[in-house]
């Protein structure tokens, strides 16, 4: 560590280089304490208490929330191993991270990098691929429910094309259900995503690019060779956001689906609110909840490690 | 972001802040009474509601009567939630439905049984109405207070058109359906095959082939060996295989099955007096003759069936509402004077829980003066009996009942195995 | 290593043009997929339901407002909005003032700490809401905020801390060390470093987090349906209501809530773009 890496405050230069090393640590951990306490008490105050009752609750059979808890250890758990739609919900929450996932980032990361190129009409590019994020639920759900219904925008259209034997009942064909999900948060996803690559990425000084062109480089190159793995930690905390709002989401599955039909849109959300909220088995919820709290660790755990090996490259 | 314009919005949200505090907030004074229902603007009911509410505020002054509106689903998640801090209003109108049947045994609402005879309106209510909030040992819930029919709407033009009358049983049916799709129209039936709507058809056409004591045994209890509820469950999906319900069906929700029977072009649907004053609705009302779903050969009933209920909405009285009993004891007698239910029931088609209601049959709705008279019988709607549990499970099975290809030894496990699973 | 690229690549210098041809053909495309459900919504507002149904995409036989009016007046759209507006107004500021002192020194200050309270945060992704919506209600009645917008100012804040703090702190990492320096130099205390060095040169980032809580917060219901009541409601609450009764639905007045809602959205977001721009270039003359 060299001096110009530490906060040297300028009164302590008499001191001897032992006592300068010590009396700064401590000096960087008071300021550390102050400037972090207030956010870190806000956030235990609101969430880990909270959090801690989620665990609690996980070992509880609780019917309603009026009614009596009784504690039945790790019962709920060992549900899960008994429990079909946990399986399935896993599967299907599966596919969705997945598809959603590989259809989302790649994109994203070229269209924000393509925004940052600050071409003509970039402004009302980054706008108008903003705006599925701003869109209320309610009118999502209005837009792809129009869409994908039977006599809707998405089969007329095939009918326009001449492609009418390409009509399906979207939302309720088992083998289309989820696609046609997925679809929606690629949709948005491409779109939200985009722009906050847009920003990380305009933060980069334009001399970086110019040097690369002047030696002959096309965008494609410095895409992928400049700008990449500049973005790599950036990438992995995208990633990171989408995985987690997948994972947890149940929006749509709720608006559009209900779960169905049968049990194709069925996800380990979904899963967690159905049981909250409609079958009221608040024990059994928060078990879930446990368990996306665990897998959610775990993926934030590798993707770090992924892009924190791949950054040293 | 420099100094001042921080500055700025810090002020401004200041005053915003203070004026929202002077305009929130519950004015104290007099005995406060907070209603939580879902009867706003935009409810047929509106109009009737809220001049029975301000008649009632202008004859007690000493009563402060509060109503909020809210969407019906949230309604109880915000009773649950309010009662355990002690925040709850002292009245709750929401559907005799699911959950709310816990409501007494977990302190969310008081049972009224003992507020009936006291406030001697006992007599008064349809024991009909009354037993659909009752539980099984004796406690009623609520004051019921909505009552509506569901029947089946004919489009008699469209069945004219190829030279059939109302199909009375379920081979009338299949008959009609193959002749309007001979004639080049679509399956007669139009239902809500993705959401709950179409699933209380399925349960319509499975209650037609079975008892009301059979229904609560299968949708109810979950005994799916019971034979009429396997021959209902084939009866579906015999229909749905002969082309009754319309393509896509499974695909339809709730607003898109209205607008096609609006267009005149479907000849059946299933809706609710709710809907009897619909927009959509408007231009094939004059065509609609309203009866009960068809019958099966050897079904235990004489006549097509359809659902009539009160559990729609009943008036639930809350620990802090028995807190002020004396005031919540004016509201609800004069709530249920049969000139406001009157009220209710001319304006909005609503059907009364009370008996001897002075109703000026001019001002009905003619749809739902229909109901009045209609030849068929009523089967039990399973929202009082059937668990919350296996609500949502039950849901999903309907859905995938109505996609083709679909069989009905699939849909019997997967009713069998969603009862099982909540035991 | 830029010529040897440029040697392998060679077909893509030229290529710039054709990626950015590229770039433009998808972008058009997709910006069409997004303009269509858009426009959608804004000709429905006009039309009654069975021509929303049917005809989904013909423009409106007339040009009626009285769906506006309607949601106006059914659930006064403009008040949720204003109240909308507060509430996401005050928490992000609060939000701000939390995060970026803890961001910066999480990320600039070396500590064995800095690695702890960050786990600490990144966990707050992981919690439902579900699962803290009965103890926040108890907390909030308790403390006399019930059913006052100031309970979701003060609430919000804790829910975006997680995301702020790692967007913020990622950004700030990255920034070359000279930069406390030159503070050093100048003999600033801490407080001084944060606010004139890095509070500007952080604007994209900052922009960045404040567009996304802005969404969370302005798209949050459970919390808003459960500690407001109906003086004070949020936009969603108001929109929700738009669909309340039971099981009719008018597709119009829900498009027509929507379009109004929408409004301070757009307006907000034109307006931080703004900001974008003068803050970026406030940050390249400095160099």
């Amino acid at each position: 560590m060299t001096t110009s890496e530490k906060l040297i405050p300028l009164k302590e230069k008499t001191f001897s280089n032992e006592e300068y090393g010590r009396r700064n640590a401590r000096r960087r951990r008071v300021s550390f304490f102050f400037l972090v306490a207030p956010a870190l008490v806000w956030f235990l105050a609101f969430m880990l208490w909270p959090l801690l009752n989620m665990f609690y609750i996980s070992t509880m059979r609780w019917d309603g929330l009026n009614l009596p808890k009784k504690f039945i250890f790790l019962d709920n758990f060992i549900k899960f191993f008994h429990d079909p739609k946990i399986a399935i919900a896993l599967h299907n929450t599966g596919t969705y991270l997945l598809v959603g996932i590989i259809g989302v980032i790649p994109l994203a990361f070229m269209l924000g990098f393509f925004l940052s190129l600050r071409k003509p009409g970039y402004r009302v590019l980054r706008t108008i691929f903003f705006t599925p994020a701003m869109l209320s639920v309610a009118a999502l759900a209005m837009i792809f429910l129009g869409l994908y219904r039977p006599d809707g925008m998405l089969n007329s259209f095939l009918n326009v094309l001449g492609l009418s034997s390409l009509n399906q009942v979207w939302l309720m064909n088992k083998s289309t259900a989820l696609f046609s999900l997925i679809a929606i948060d690629i949709w948005g996803g491409i779109g939200f995503n985009s722009v906050l690559f847009f920003a990380a990425l305009a933060s980069l000084p334009e001399e970086l690019y110019e040097a690369a062109m002047l030696d002959g480089a096309g965008y494609w190159t410095i895409m992928w060779k400049i700008a990449f793995p500049l973005m790599i930690d950036f990438i992995g905390v995208v990633t990171i956001l989408q995985f987690l709002s997948i994972l947890s989401g149940a929006a749509y599955m709720i608006l559009l689906t209900g779960g169905g039909p049968g049990t194709a849109t069925f996800t380990l959300g979904y899963y967690l609110y159905d049981q909250a909220f409609l079958s009221h088995r608040l024990g059994y919820s928060q078990a879930m909840g446990v368990l996306i709290f665990f897998i959610g660790i775990v993926v934030i755990v590798l993707i770090r490690r992924i892009t924190s090996r791949l950054s040293r490259y | 972001m420099n100094k001042k314009i921080f500055s700025i919005t810090i002020a401004m949200l200041m005053i915003a802040s203070l004026l929202l505090t002077a305009c929130g907030g519950k004015p104290s004074g007099p005995v406060t009474v907070t209603i939580w229902h879902n009867w706003g603007p935009d409810d047929a009911k509106y109009t009737a509601f809220k001049s029975i509410l301000d008649d009632f505020r202008a004859a007690n002054p000493d009563i402060n009567l509060v109503d909020e509106v809210y969407v019906d689903s949230d309604i109880p998640l915000k009773v649950e939630t309010a009662v355990t801090a002690n925040q709850e209003p002292e009245l709750v109108f929401t559907g005799g439905i699911g959950n709310a049947f816990t409501w007494v045994d977990s302190g969310v609402a008081v049972a009224v049984n003992d507020y009936l005879t006291e406030w001697g309106l006992a007599d008064k209510f349809l024991d009909s109405a009354i037993s659909q909030y009752s539980t099984a040992d004796g406690t009623i819930i609520a004051f019921p207070i909505e009552g509506f029919s569901w029947p089946i709407w004919y489009n008699t033009k469209v069945l004219e058109s190829v030279g059939l009358g109302i199909p009375k049983t379920t081979d009338e049916l299949i008959a009609a359906a193959q002749a309007l799709r001979a004639a080049g129209k679509d399956g007669p039936v139009v239902a809500s095959g993705a959401d709950g709507m179409g699933g209380k058809l399925f349960e319509l056409i499975l209650q037609s082939a079975m008892t009301d004591a059979e229904a609560k045994a299968s949708l109810g209890g979950g005994d799916w060996t019971i034979p009429n509820a396997i021959k209902g469950v084939e009866t579906f999906v015999a229909l749905r295989d002969a082309g009754v319900f319309v393509d896509g069906v499974e695909g339809i929700d709730y607003g898109g099955a209205e607008a096609r029977f609006g267009t005149g072009e479907v000849a059946m649907c299933h809706y609710g007096a709710w809907a009897f004053a619909d927009d959509a609705m408007k231009p094939v009302a004059a065509d609609v003759q309203l009866g009960g779903f068809p019958i099966p050969a050897g079904s235990p009933h004489q006549l097509p069936v359809y659902f009539k209920a009160f559990s729609a909405k009943g008036i639930f009285i809350t620990p802090n509402g028995q807190a002020k009993i004396d005031a919540v004891e004016k509201f609800i007698k004069f709530i249920f004077q049969p000139e406001m239910i009157a009220r209710l029931v001319e304006s909005a088609g609503m059907n009364p829980s009370i008996k001897d209601v002075p109703v000026d049959e001019s001002k009905l709705n003619p749809l739902f003066a229909q109901t009045l008279t209609m030849e068929a019988e009523v089967v039990f709607i399973s929202d009082t009996y059937m668990p919350g549990a296996v609500t949502t499970d039950f849901g999903r099975i309907t859905q995938e009942a109505f996609a083709p290809g679909t069989t009905a030894e699939k849909i019997l496990a997967d009713l069998a195995a969603a009862y099982a699973a909540i035991k | 290593m830029q010529t040897r690229v440029a040697r392998v690549f060679k077909i893509f210098t030229k290529g710039s043009d054709l990626f950015v041809i590229g770039g433009y053909i998808f972008s058009i495309i997709y910006a069409a997929l997004i303009i269509i459900p858009l426009y959608f919504i804004i000709v429905s507002a006009f039309k009654n339901n069975s021509q929303i149904i049917l005809t989904p995409l013909a423009l409106p036989s007339r040009l009626d407002f009285s769906k506006f009016f309607e949601a106006q007046k059914n659930v006064n759209v403009l008040r949720a909005g204003l109240i909308s507006i507060v509430i996401t107004t005050g928490a992000e500021l609060l939000t701000l003032l939390l995060a970026f002192p803890a961001a910066y020194a999480v990320a600039r200050i070396q500590t064995r700490l800095s690695t702890l309270v960050e786990t600490i945060f990144s966990l707050g992704f992981l919690i439902p809401g579900l699962a803290i919506l009965m103890p926040i209600y108890m907390m909030t009645a308790k403390a006399g905020l019930l059913y006052h917008p100031i309970a979701l100012v003060i609430l919000y804040p804790a829910f975006n801390l997680p995301l702020t703090m790692i967007l913020l702190s990622g950004f700030m990492r990255k920034l070359p060390r000279e930069l406390e320096e030159s503070a050093v130099m100048d003999g600033g205390n801490v407080l001084q470093i944060i606010y004139y060095i890095f509070f500007p040169i952080c604007m994209p980032g900052i922009i960045t987090v404040l567009v996304l809580n802005f969404i969370n917060i302005w798209n949050e219901y459970l919390f808003a349906l459960i500690l407001m009541d109906s003086n004070n409601r949020t936009i969603q609450l108001a929109l929700a209501l738009l669909r309340a009764n039971q099981r009719s639905i008018d597709y119009g007045l829900i498009a027509a809530g929507v379009l109004i809602s929408m409004i301070p959205v757009y307006i907000v977001f034109v307006f931080f773009q703004e900001r974008i721009m003068s803050g970026m270039l406030a940050g390249a003359i400095k160099e």
